[in-house]
C-alpha cells in the first residue's frame, strides 16, 4: 500500500511539474501579448509620440524641435551584442540623466543573434530599441523598426554625426522612413606593413592614397627575390571597388539608393582576379603555396613579416597588430583607409539598430538608442568606462569595444584618440600604459614613426558606406540565391579568378537578380508596414 | 453468464491501469505540447505567409503557394534536397556496416575492453553541433592519407557527376561519419550480448567456420537491431548541424522572401523525404528473408507440393479402383449371361 502511495504521490509530482513548467511558460507571453496589444492599438511610433508631444511641448523650450521626455517613471529594454560591461556603465549614465526611466540591458552573442530577437518578438516580449545583426531583411520583411523620421529629422545633433549617414541616407533602406541607424562604427582599415616597404627600400604609399596608388602599392610590395607579396585579404577588394571609384555610389555591387551598377563591380572583380593570378595576393591559407612560402601550410599571411597590406577590420588592430607577439617578430603594421571615391566616401563596419514599431514610449526609446550609439552624452560617458583603468586593469574596456565615435563632435575624437593612439598632436595625458605589458602605450620613438599614420587615418575615416546586408534590402537573398549560384557551383568570383571568364558577361544577370531581390524585399516590408498602418514608400 | 459480454477488469486491476496511465502523463503531455502541437502548427504556417510584427503574429492564408515556389522558384532547396538524398542514401550503410564492426571487435574478450568502448563512444559526448563545425572548418572531417581529389576525379569518369560528388563528399566526411557512430556501436553490443553462446558451440561441434557462424548466426540475430540503427542514423544525419538543408531551412526563416511560412513548407517536404528514406531502408531490411526462412519456406513448399502429389496419386488409384471394379463387375455380368 506504501508504494502504491509513494508511486501515486511520485506521479503526481511528475504531472504538476510539468505543467507549472508549461504554465510559467506560457502565462509570461500571455501577459506581454496584453501589452503589445495596447501597443498595436496606439497604433504606429509616431501615433504614440504625438501624445507625448502634446504634454512636453509646453514644458521644454530647448533649441530643439524634438519633444520633450516624459517625466513618468518607465522602463525601457535595450537587446544588443555590444559589449556588455560598455552598455551597462553608459546605461548607467543615461538612467543618471534620467531618473525616472529605468533601462533594462539584454546582452546576447553574435551566435543567432537575430533569432534571438524574432523569438523574443514572437512571445510578446519586444525590447523598445535594438541592435540588428547585419542582415536586414528580417527585421524589415516583420516591420520590426519603428519609424523615426520626425525624430532623426528635428534632432539638430544629427547634422553633426558622420557625414555619409545622411548623405547616403543610411538606414531609409530606400524607402521614405528612416528605420534605423548605425550605431557602432568600426572604419575600415587597409594595414601596411612599415617594415617591409623599408625591406625593400621603398616608400611606403601616402595616407590620402588613390585607388591606382594603392593597387601600385601592392604590385611594389611583391618582390619574388625577398619573398614578400603585396596583399592579402579579410575584406575583399570587390567589395571595396564600387565604394571607392564609383561616383556616388554608396554600397556594394554598385548600389546607388535604388538600383545596382554592376559594371563597377564587374571591374573590381577583373582586378582582383588578375592581382590574385599575377602573383600580388599572398598564397590562400592550407595549400601547397602556403607551405612553400611559410613553411607552415597554415601560417596566416600577416603572420609572416613578409606581407605588404593586410585588407582587414579595424578591430585586427588591437587584437593581433598591437600585440607584443606581432612586434616582437618586427611586424610595424599601420592603417590606411580604403581610398576615398570622388564622394569622399571610404568603406566601414556598420552596425545598425532601430527603435521597435511597437514600444509605448518612442521618444524615450530613441533618446536612449541615440545615446547608446551616435550621441555626444553617451559617447561621454564611454570614454569615462575607457579611462576607467582601475575596474578594468585586466582588460580596458576599450580593448574591449573598439567602436570609433560617430559624432563627430571635436572633443570627443580628441578623447577617444587618448584612449586608442595618444599621438604627440593629441596626447593629452601623460602617463598612458598598455596594461597588457605595463609598457607606455605609444613610445616616443613609435610616436614619430606612427603617429601621423594614425592621425591621417582617423581624419580620413569619417565618411564610411557600410557593407550591403545591412542597408540594401534583399541583398542576403541575392547573395545566397544568385550572386554565389550563377553559371555553376564555383560563384561568379571563382569562375573568373579560376576560369578565365570576364566579370563584365555576368553584368546585365546580375543587375537584374539583384535588382529583382531588392524589389520582392521592399515589397514583402511595404506589405509588413501595411499591417501596422505604416505606409512605406520607395 | 451471457454470451459475448464483456468482463469488467476488478477495481483492483482498474486502479493498477490509472497508475500506469498517471505514470505515461507527463509523456503524453510533452509529446502532445512539444511534438504534435508544434508540427500541427508548423503545418498551418507552411499555408500561410507569416509576419512576426511586434504587435502579433499575423497569417496570410496563401495555400499551397508555398509549396509551388519550392519547386519553381528555389533551386538550392531542390538541389540541396538531391545531394541530401544521395550522401544519405550511401553514408547510412557505411555507418551501420563500420558500428557493426566494431561492435564485433568489442565485444571480443580483449584486454581493457571498457576504455575501448568509452574511446568508441566519446565522440557522442564531446563532438557536438560547434564542435563538428569546429573540426569540418579545420577540415580535420577527412582521413588525412585519402586522397579525396583523385577518387573524384576516377568517378567523375564512369559515373554520373551529382553520384560520384555524392560518393566523395562521403570520403570527404570519412572521420565525421565514423564519429556518428558511438550510439549504433552501443545498440550492436547489447544486441550481440544477447546471442546464446551455445548456438556458435553447436556450429563450430557441426564443422562451422567464424564466417559462416556470422553470416548464419549472428546477422540474422542483430537484424532488427540493424533497422533500428538504419532509423536512428537516418534521423541523426538529417537533423544535425552540420546538414545544409537544416541551415537553408534556417536562413529562408530570416530572409525577406522567405519566413515563417515558406521556411515551414520547405521542413514539411523535407521530413517528407526523409520518411520516405527511412521507409525505403526499412522494406529492404525487413522484406529480406535470411537463409533459414528462406529454407524453410522452400521445404514447406515442397512439403505441400508432395502432399497434393500423393494425394492426386491416392485419387487416382482409387478412381482406377472404381473403374477397375465396374469393369470386373461388368466383366462377371457378361459371363454369367453367356452362361446362362
Amino acid at each position: 500500500m506504501k508504494k502504491k502511495i509513494v508511486s501515486i504521490l511520485m506521479a503526481a509530482a511528475l504531472v504538476a511539474g510539468t505543467l507549472s513548467g508549461c504554465g510559467g511558460q506560457k502565462s509570461q507571453p500571455a501577459a506581454d501579448n496584453s501589452s503589445s496589444t495596447g501597443d498595436a492599438a496606439s497604433g504606429d511610433a509616431s501615433t504614440g509620440e504625438a501624445a507625448s508631444t502634446g504634454d512636453a511641448s509646453t514644458g521644454d523650450a530647448s533649441a530643439s524641435a524634438l519633444p520633450a521626455m516624459t517625466t513618468d517613471d518607465i522602463t525601457l529594454t535595450y537587446m544588443h551584442f555590444d559589449n556588455e560591461q560598455l552598455v551597462n556603465k553608459v546605461a548607467e549614465a543615461f538612467m543618471a540623466k534620467y531618473p525616472n526611466i529605468k533601462v533594462e540591458t539584454q546582452a546576447f552573442t553574435t551566435d543567432a543573434y537575430n533569432d534571438t530577437l524574432l523569438n523574443l518578438v514572437q512571445s510578446g516580449q519586444t525590447p523598445d530599441c535594438f541592435m540588428i545583426l547585419g542582415n536586414c531583411d528580417f527585421a524589415l520583411s516583420n516591420a520590426l523598426l519603428g519609424d523615426m523620421t520626425p525624430y532623426w529629422e528635428a534632432d539638430p545633433e544629427n547634422q553633426n554625426i558622420l557625414p555619409s549617414i545622411n548623405s547616403a541616407k543610411l538606414g531609409y533602406y530606400g524607402t521614405d522612413k528612416k528605420l534605423a541607424t548605425p550605431i557602432k562604427f568600426f572604419p575600415d582599415a587597409i594595414y601596411c606593413d612599415l617594415n617591409v616597404f623599408e625591406t625593400l627600400n621603398i616608400d611606403a604609399p601616402p595616407t590620402n592614397w588613390t585607388w591606382d596608388e594603392m593597387i601600385d602599392s601592392f604590385k611594389a610590395a611583391t618582390n619574388t627575390d625577398a619573398g614578400t607579396y603585396g596583399f592579402n585579404q579579410f575584406h575583399s577588394l570587390v567589395t571595396y571597388y564600387p565604394i571607392c571609384n564609383g561616383n556616388n555610389l554608396i554600397g556594394e555591387f554598385g548600389w546607388d539608393g535604388s538600383s545596382f551598377h554592376m559594371d563597377q563591380w564587374a571591374a573590381g572583380v577583373n582586378q582582383w582576379a588578375e592581382l590574385v593570378n599575377g602573383n600580388y595576393h599572398a598564397p590562400y591559407g592550407d595549400t601547397d603555396e602556403n607551405e612553400a612560402w611559410t613553411g607552415d601550410r597554415t601560417m596566416w599571411a600577416a603572420y609572416t613579416g613578409k606581407l605588404g597590406f593586410q585588407l582587414d577590420a579595424w578591430w585586427t588592430y588591437l587584437n593581433l597588430f598591437d600585440t607584443p607577439d606581432y612586434r616582437n617578430r618586427g611586424m610595424e603594421w599601420v592603417p590606411y583607409t580604403t581610398p576615398a571615391s570622388q564622394s569622399g566616401y571610404v568603406f566601414g563596419v556598420l552596425d545598425f539598430g532601430g527603435i521597435s514599431s511597437s514600444t509605448q514610449h518612442p521618444r524615450e526609446a530613441y533618446e536612449l538608442l541615440k545615446w547608446m550609439g551616435w550621441g555626444v552624452e553617451g559617447w561621454q560617458a564611454k570614454l569615462d568606462a575607457y579611462q576607467d583603468v582601475e575596474t578594468y586593469a585586466d582588460n580596458p574596456l576599450y580593448r574591449q569595444a573598439m567602436p570609433c565615435p560617430i559624432t563627430m563632435d571635436a572633443a570627443i575624437w580628441e578623447e577617444f584618440q587618448q584612449s586608442f593612439y595618444p599621438t604627440e598632436a593629441s596626447r593629452k595625458y601623460e602617463s598612458v600604459y598598455d596594461p597588457v605589458n605595463g609598457e607606455a602605450l605609444v613610445t616616443a620613438d613609435e610616436d614619430t614613426k606612427y603617429g601621423k599614420y594614425f592621425d591621417d587615418f582617423f581624419a580620413n575615416c569619417k565618411n564610411p558606406i557600410p557593407f550591403g546586408d545591412c542597408q540594401i534590402p534583399g541583398f542576403t537573398d541575392f547573395l545566397d540565391t544568385s550572386y554565389r549560384a550563377v553559371g555553376d557551383s564555383l560563384g561568379v568570383e571563382d569562375q573568373v579568378r579560376l576560369e578565365g571568364k570576364n566579370a563584365n558577361d555576368f553584368v546585365a544577370e546580375l543587375q537584374q537578380k539583384g535588382n529583382d531581390a531588392n524589389k520582392a524585399a521592399l515589397e514583402a516590408a511595404k506589405e509588413a508596414y501595411a499591417m501596422i498602418g505604416i505606409e512605406l514608400n520607395y | 453468464m451471457k454470451k459475448g459480454r464483456k468482463i469488467k477488469p476488478g477495481r483492483l486491476e482498474q486502479r493498477e491501469n490509472m497508475i500506469g496511465y498517471l505514470f505515461i502523463l507527463p509523456w503524453l503531455i510533452g509529446i502532445v505540447l512539444l511534438v504534435l502541437w508544434p508540427m500541427i502548427q508548423s503545418f498551418q504556417y507552411s499555408l500561410n505567409r507569416i509576419k512576426l510584427l511586434p504587435q502579433g503574429m499575423a497569417m496570410l492564408y496563401v495555400g499551397t503557394e508555398n509549396y509551388s515556389q519550392i519547386f519553381l522558384t528555389d533551386p538550392d532547396f531542390i538541389m540541396g534536397l538531391e545531394t541530401y538524398l544521395l550522401e544519405t542514401l550511401i553514408a547510412v550503410p557505411v555507418i551501420v556496416s563500420f558500428s557493426l564492426i566494431i561492435a564485433m571487435l568489442l565485444n571480443q574478450k580483449i584486454s581493457c575492453r571498457g576504455i575501448f568502448r568509452m574511446i568508441f563512444f566519446l565522440p557522442i559526448i564531446i563532438a557536438s553541433g560547434p564542435v563538428m563545425q569546429q573540426l569540418a572548418d579545420q577540415e580535420a572531417a577527412s582521413i588525412p592519407m585519402m586522397n579525396v581529389t583523385m577518387i573524384e576525379q576516377l568517378l567523375d569518369e564512369y559515373l554520373p557527376h551529382v553520384l560520384a560528388a555524392s560518393i566523395t563528399s562521403v570520403f570527404s566526411n570519412m572521420i565525421t561519419l565514423l564519429w556518428y557512430s558511438g550510439v549504433q556501436i552501443l545498440i550492436f553490443l547489447a544486441a550481440l550480448q544477447k546471442i546464446d553462446t551455445s548456438l556458435y558451440e553447436a556450429a563450430k561441434i557441426d564443422g562451422g567456420s567464424k564466417w559462416e557462424c556470422f553470416w548464419k548466426i549472428t546477422l540474422p540475430t542483430v537484424k532488427p537491431m540493424i533497422l533500428l540503427n538504419v532509423v536512428y542514423t537516418v534521423i541523426f544525419m538529417s537533423n544535425n548541424e552540420q546538414n545544409s538543408l537544416i541551415v537553408l531551412i534556417y536562413d529562408t526563416m530570416l530572409s525577406a522572401t522567405g519566413g515563417y511560412g515558406y521556411a515551414s513548407a520547405m521542413a514539411w517536404l523535407y521530413s517528407v523525404i526523409e520518411s520516405a528514406i527511412v521507409i525505403f531502408f526499412a522494406v529492404l531490411i525487413m522484406g529480406r528473408k535470411d537463409v533459414y526462412e528462406r529454407r524453410a519456406k522452400k521445404y514447406r513448399r515442397e512439403l505441400k507440393k508432395e502432399k497434393r502429389l500423393e494425394k492426386k496419386i491416392r485419387k487416382r488409384g482409387e478412381r482406377n479402383e472404381r473403374k477397375y471394379a465396374k469393369h470386373k463387375q461388368k466383366q462377371e455380368q457378361r459371363q454369367s449371361e453367356k452362361s446362362a
